[in-house]
């Protein structure tokens, strides 16, 4: 389990590769790393699976095809997830309308938030569990 | 039997028989012939056939008007050559004569002498032939002949009976060839006819009768030959074969002459010859045992014999029995039953007298089957009760046609038993015994034998009663006399077991077996009780021989040894003490039983019986017995011991013997002056009963004188009366004609007819008149008010007093009370002198001509009232065509008067509007040929009134009666209702039309209209949906959605409008707005809803998909600030001067906006890698040469697109700054090709510089080189290679072909 301030290794999932980019430049900065970063829901499933992370954020709509397998693949894992998306809260179906969201196009200051808030909620989630 | 025992014959006897002498009587046959109703043509028959010198007379007895003078031997003599004559009293009858009865006489005869007898009974009861009959009977015996023929009634019946008792001939005539078959008839019926023949048929059976050994040997010489005793042994012997009777016992002498009479009627010869006739015919063994046993039997046959058994024996029987006590009775030989119910009457009858009940059990025994059939039946015709009064019919019958029936309670007292006196054992215990006419026809051995077994059978002083000829014989000692006259007598003395000679019982199964006499059985004395054994031990010891005698001086009981004073003389044996008492004792026994029996006390006197030698003297007494009453005399002898010796020796032979002489001598002289005394009493009591019939006979003598003479003044007054009867006779036919006459006319018309006196009593009715009056025949003569009518009719009896005062005929209707009406007819009843002697009411049936009239009346106001009121206008014409009537709807419509136009011609009304040619030939074929037309249409614009369309019917009413024919038309303006047709059809074509649902629902929400538009929306035809609930379309999806519109127009709703899904027939939904608005009648109340649809499927379609976009929209344009941030914040990381971040910045969101009307041109659908370059290259190209291109079509998405656009510009950017563009004359080639298979292409793209400047490899890595180096690879899943080579950077990017799915 990261601690709270510890470094967190992150998967993105975005069709759009510069947001994908940009967000790894921001994670990057945060001091965080990112161990994957997908352009496809398909691309990304085998490191959903087994890969070695912390944390994910996940866009919605990739490229026309839901993100959400994927999301259950990891939700199944215990690998707190953030929804990226540009629907915001709207997008979500049953199953994770609690999730974490980051609504597009969205700052440094968002992202440390979300970040820290997944920290939070995935500790919780760890001692109950 | 004694002298008193004979008295019918001796009154015979005592008729004087003057003229010839009794030997001519006896041989003279007399034929007795009995005729009524029609017997003047048979006897005319019987003796045209007759011959005259048959040598019998012929007594002849019809029924003659008792006041008329007969001509009955005027018209005989003419038949046959015989002497007629009228019978006069004491007429000697004399052979070869015809005697006719006078009128109002019967006529008897006795000893051949006739005697004419004023009648007993009143005229209509009388039996003459009866009378004639019987009288024969008595006194010719068994060669009486009875005739009978043609009449009425059931005279001349009982008569034969004795005829067929007394064994005579009976001639019937057969009932085809009378013509009144009444008295033949019942004769045959009560079996008393031996021939049934044609009255001319009878001389025939007569002549070979008369002839005949049984009637030419005269009565008494009877046959003793042995050889004919010994046949008749055998006829008797077949009789008991074949039947079972056994009349060996009967008398022989009448066995013979029965026997004889059968020889002689079936015409045989010998007996011989009957015998074996009788062997061969089993019927002849009946007849001959029906004519053995004789039946002579009637009710109260011997009225006086009957009354006296009443008085003398069934009196005191009641008065000495208590109520509920049995009274036991037999008859023997009971016949048909008649003796034997007398006998239970007159029980009854004392028995009710004395206000007692008793149980009555009779005994009626007969050896005849038959009889005794008839006998239990108890049904017996009207002649065998004629001797019966009035109540004794009336208690004990029951009367029924022609018979009368003994009622259930007298029948009941009598028992019915088969039995033969001679052979089977008696009843006991009997009260009475009554055998009447049986002894006589047996042997006097059987006759004794049957009168002890009489005694046996009565208890102790129980009653006998027999026959007028026969008496109890020797037995009389046992029976004491109750009546001499009558034969009844009273059962004395103890049970003689002596003289009963029980007859032995045979084996009879099949007879009812009669009582045993069980206690007779036993000896007296074991009977006695011990204080009357000791009472007869000290009588027989110490009291002296006695014996009883009854009043007639027969000894009824002996005591003690009486032989010394007593014997029996010779000759028959007798109880008379006088017979019996030994010499010497007769004389003073005699005198002393008569002073006894005067004085009441005892007489004693000496008496010496001669004995063995000597006198032995003995007191005799003779003590009355009055405790008895029967004037018993006990007559004890004791002999006298005066201290002498008991036998006194014989005096000396002299004295002695003249003193006795002279004791005895003066006995005798007292005795004879004792009975000279006698006498002389006598002889004055008979002096004066000679006085007195003396004076009876003046007396009668004058009597008879007051009757010849009134005799004379009815003959005269008789005389008066025929002919007025003979006026009355014609004046009868006529009425009868008239009778007829009316009968059949009132019988053919049916009228009830009444006709009321003038007191308006019934007179006489038809019968009709049942129908309207309860009259029956017996109502004539009563008042008419007493009726109640079967009709209204208050006014009957004031109408009749009116038409009686005024003489007028008055007629009126009046309603019977099942609503028939009638024609009530009065006219005053007028006999033929003109008087008015009441009213003559008819009844007429006038129901049918009122109901008819009713309903012609009803039917013309019913027509009436219909042309009035209906709201077609009417017309009538008459043949001309010119108008009769019109209607008030014809003046509405045309606005024209009846009044004015009536007469007019058709043509001519309504100014000339009806003169079309049209109408004249319709009219025209209706007036001709009577065709009827209907729905003729009439479009005519009428004056004043404008266009009309008009529908006319028209018919020709023939007339009846020859009265001219009248048209009628029947006309209908449809002017409106063509409009109102018009618009209504417009609005339905619009409806048909539209492609709206246009629908109507009725008042309960079901739907009653459904348009083409509303089958196209919903699916459903009309036919599925007419009737159907609106709901039916309700999508179940949005339950609640559509409002109740009935209850909202209700509450004043004026239109709806929602939107609502609905269910198609398929199951799909449709969207429809509805706009609904409420039916109306005039009055405002809801008569439904009208309810119109729109498919709005399509706009909602459309809201939805803007929905959509602007969501995808939202996504899209926060997605490309995404993009833009990310770019501004690439660009801005690094060393970058913020002047050149910010032209870079531009530039790069010019190209993202380049990227973006690129597909934005393309409809954002994507677009292809040679635009992309073209569109990115252009604002780098400087000149025309600068830039190569070269590459197959490959298609680009949208996001591909933008990638590629950026990284493009960022590799131009770079060869502007250092490369192959910074220079003019460099160059840049972009070539691509696609190669690979289909599925798995892929392209090889390349961008190549050349003639710029020498390239060194970049320094520092910018956004641009992140863009291609790491976004495109990644966007594209392919491989990106960058090189520096001197001739200017060559980028090559390999990947699946970016058309393709990754």
């Amino acid at each position: 389990m990261p601690a709270d301030t510890g470094f967190l290794r992150f998967m993105i999932l975005d069709d759009e590769a510069i947001i994908a980019l940009d967000l790894a430049g921001m994670l990057e900065d945060l001091g965080h790393s990112v161990v994957s970063m997908a352009t496809r829901v398909a691309g990304g499933m085998e490191f959903a699976r087994h890969g070695d992370l912390d944390m994910a954020i996940l866009d919605i709509n990739v490229d026309g095809v839901a993100s959400f397998p994927l999301a259950e693949v990891l939700q199944g894992r215990g690998i707190p997830i953030i929804f990226a998306s540009g629907y915001g809260e709207r997008g979500l179906i049953d199953g994770f309308r609690d999730a974490l969201v980051l609504t597009k196009p969205y700052g440094m200051d968002d992202l440390t938030q979300v970040v820290a808030k997944a920290r939070v909620v995935s500790s919780q989630t760890a001692t109950r569990s | 039997m004694t002298e008193e025992d004979h008295p019918v014959e001796a009154s015979a006897n005592a008729v004087p028989n003057p003229g010839a002498g009794a030997a001519a009587v006896h041989h003279c046959l007399v034929v007795g012939m009995g005729a009524s109703a029609g017997g003047i043509e048979a006897f005319s028959k019987f003796f045209d056939a007759m011959p005259n010198d048959s040598g019998a007379a012929f007594v002849l007895v019809l029924h003659l008007d008792p006041t008329r003078e007969s001509q009955m031997a005027k018209v005989l003599a003419a038949r046959t050559t015989m002497p007629v004559v009228q019978v006069e009293d004491q007429m000697r009858i004399l052979p070869n004569h015809v005697y006719v009865i006078a009128p109002d006489r019967d006529l008897t005869v006795s000893a051949g002498v006739l005697h004419l007898i004023k009648p007993a009974e009143k005229r209509g009861h009388r039996h003459p032939v009866d009378v004639l009959f019987r009288s024969l009977a008595a006194d010719q015996g068994e060669r009486v002949i009875a005739v009978v023929l043609s009449g009425t009634g059931s005279n001349g019946t009982d008569g034969l009976k004795e005829v067929r008792a007394a064994g005579g001939l009976i001639l019937v005539q057969d009932p085809e060839t009378a013509k009144f078959d009444g008295m033949p008839r019942s004769a045959i019926a009560a079996g008393m006819a031996d021939h049934i023949l044609a009255p001319e048929a009878m001389p025939a059976i007569l002549g070979q009768y008369f002839r005949n050994e049984y009637i030419a040997e005269p009565k008494g010489g009877e046959t003793s030959e042995t050889s004919s005793q010994h046949l008749i042994d055998q006829v008797l012997t077949v009789v008991r074969t074949r039947t079972g009777h056994n009349f060996n016992t009967y008398r022989r002498s009448t066995l013979q002459r029965r026997i004889q009479r059968r020889l002689s009627l079936r015409n045989i010869a010998s007996l011989g010859d009957y015998l074996a006739d009788l062997r061969t015919d089993p019927a002849e063994a009946a007849v001959l045992v029906r004519d053995l046993l004789i039946n002579v039997t009637s009710f109260f046959r011997d009225a006086d014999a009957w009354r006296t058994l009443g008085e003398v024996v069934i009196a005191p029987l009641v008065a000495a029995r208590e109520t509920g006590s049995t009274i036991r009775v037999w008859v023997p030989g009971c016949s048909t039953g008649e003796e034997a119910y007398t006998v239970a009457m007159l029980i009854a009858e004392q028995a009710t007298l004395a206000g007692k009940a008793f149980d009555v059990k009779i005994f009626a025994t007969d050896a005849r089957e038959d009889n005794l059939q008839t006998a239990r039946e108890g049904v017996y015709p009207a002649a065998a009760v004629t001797g019966l009064d009035d109540a004794r019919k009336r208690r004990f019958f029951e009367a029924a046609e022609a018979t009368y029936r003994v009622k259930k309670d007298l029948r009941a007292t009598v028992v019915f038993a088969p039995h033969n006196l001679l052979s089977d054992p008696p009843f006991s215990h009997l009260d009475l015994v009554t055998c009447r006419n049986l002894l006589i026809y047996l042997e006097p051995d059987a006759q004794q034998g049957i009168i002890a077994l009489f005694h046996f059978a009565l208890e102790q002083g129980g009653a006998m009663m027999l026959g007028n000829t026969e008496t109890v014989g020797r037995h009389s000692g046992v029976f004491e006399p109750l009546s001499k006259k009558w034969r009844m007598y009273k059962r004395m003395g103890a049970t003689r077991l002596d003289i009963v000679n029980f007859p032995v019982l045979r084996g009879q199964p099949s007879r009812q077996k009669p009582e045993q006499p069980t206690t007779i059985l036993q000896s007296p004395d074991q009977n006695l009780p011990v204080g009357d054994l000791a009472r007869r031990a000290l009588l027989e010891r110490f009291a002296p021989a006695a014996v009883l005698i009854d009043a007639a001086s027969r000894v009824v009981y002996f005591h003690g040894s009486t032989s010394a004073y007593l014997e029996q003389p010779t000759g028959e044996p007798s109880s008379d003490v006088f017979h019996m008492a030994r010499e010497g004792l007769v004389t003073k026994l005699r005198s002393a039983v008569r002073k006894a029996r005067d004085e009441g006390s005892d007489v004693s006197f000496d008496a010496k019986l001669r004995h063995s030698g000597g006198h032995r003297p003995v007191m005799v007494t003779a003590s009355p017995i009055t405790g008895s009453g029967k004037g018993h005399i006990l007559i004890s002898f004791a002999p006298v011991i005066a201290g002498e010796a008991r036998t006194i020796p014989a005096p000396p032979e002299n004295p002695s013997q003249v003193a006795d002489l002279r004791d005895e001598l003066a006995t005798v002289r007292s005795e004879l002056q004792n009975t000279i005394e006698h006498l002389e009493t006598a002889n004055e009591e008979l002096k004066a009963a000679n006085e007195e019939a003396t004076s009876m006979n003046e007396e009668l003598q004058s009597t008879n004188e007051e009757l010849e003479t009134s005799k004379e003044e009815m003959q005269s007054f008789n005389e008066e009366l025929h002919t007025v009867n003979g006026q009355l006779q014609s004046n009868v036919r006529d009425l009868e004609d008239s009778t007829n006459v009316l009968n059949n006319l009132l019988a053919g018309t049916d009228t009830a007819t009444l006709f009321l006196d003038d007191k308006f009593c019934i007179k006489w009715f038809t019968p009709g008149l049942r129908e309207l009056l309860d009259l029956l025949p017996g109502d004539i003569g009563r008042p008419l008010d007493h009726f109640a009518l079967k009709f209204r009719d208050d006014n009957l009896l004031s109408d009749a007093a009116r038409v009686m005062r005024k003489l007028q005929v008055l007629e009126t209707e009046v309603s019977g009370i099942d609503g028939r009406w009638h024609l009530r007819r009065m006219l005053p009843y007028r006999t033929l002198d003109n008087r008015i002697a009441g009213v003559v009411i008819t009844f007429f049936d006038v129901t049918d001509a009122r109901a008819a009239r009713q309903a012609s009346t009803e039917a013309r106001i019913y027509a009436q009232a219909i042309v009035e009121t209906i709201r077609q206008p009417l017309l009538v014409m008459d043949e001309a065509l010119n108008v009769v009537s019109i209607n008030p709807a014809l003046e509405a419509l045309f606005r024209v008067s009846e009044a004015k136009e009536i007469g007019q011609s058709v043509f001519d009304l309504a100014e000339g509007g009806w003169n079309l040619p049209q109408l004249h030939d319709l009219l025209g074929k209706l007036v001709e040929d009577a065709q009827p037309f209907n729905d003729a249409q009439l479009d005519q614009s009428f004056p004043g009134i404008g266009l009309r369309h008009l529908l006319i019917n028209g018919r020709k009413l023939l007339r009846e009666g020859g009265r001219q024919s009248l048209i009628l038309l029947a006309i209908e303006d449809v002017t409106e209702r063509r409009r109102a047709e018009a618009v209504s059809r417009q609005l339905a074509a619009i409806v048909d039309s539209s492609r709206d649902a246009v629908i109507s629902i009725d008042a309960d929400g079901l739907i009653d209209s459904w348009n083409p538009g509303a089958v196209r929306i919903y699916g459903f035809a009309a036919a599925e949906m007419i009737g159907k609930p609106l709901s039916m379309l309700n999508d179940p999806g949005q339950p609640g959605d559509v409002p109740d519109c009935l209850a909202r127009f209700r509450e004043g709703a004026q239109t709806l409008h929602y939107e609502v899904s609905r269910m198609r027939a398929d199951g799909t939904p449709v969207w429809v707005s509805v706009t609904q608005s409420p039916l109306r009648d005039l009055s405002g109340a809801l008569l439904g809803a009208s309810s119109i649809a729109r498919d709005i499927t399509d706009r909602r379609q459309a809201e939805h998909q803007r929905g959509i976009l602007m969501n995808e929209l939202n996504h899209r344009v926060k997605n490309s600030l995404a993009v833009v941030q990310a770019i501004a914040s690439q660009t801005l990381r690094g060393d970058i001067s913020l002047p050149d971040a910010r032209v870079a910045f531009s530039e790069r969101l010019r190209v993202l906006a380049r990227a973006h009307d690129l597909l934005v041109m393309s409809n954002w659908s994507g677009t292809d890698l040679a635009s992309v370059i073209e569109a990115t290259v252009e604002p780098h190209k400087g000149g025309q040469s600068r830039f190569g291109i070269a590459g197959p079509y490959v298609a680009l998405r949208p996001q591909i697109a933008v990638t590629f656009c950026l990284a493009l510009h960022e590799l131009c950017t770079n060869a502007a700054k250092y490369g192959a563009l910074s220079v003019p004359e460099g160059r840049v080639d972009i070539t691509w090709t696609v190669t690979g298979p289909a599925d798995k292409a892929r392209l090889r793209w390349q961008w190549t510089e050349s003639g710029g400047p020498p390239v060194n490899a970049p320094l520092r890595k910018g956004f641009g080189s992140s863009l291609i180096g790491q976004v495109l690879p990644m966007e594209l899943f392919g491989e990106v290679t960058v090189t520096y080579p001197p001739t200017g950077v060559v980028c090559v990017l390999q990947s699946p072909l970016p058309g393709l799915d990754p």
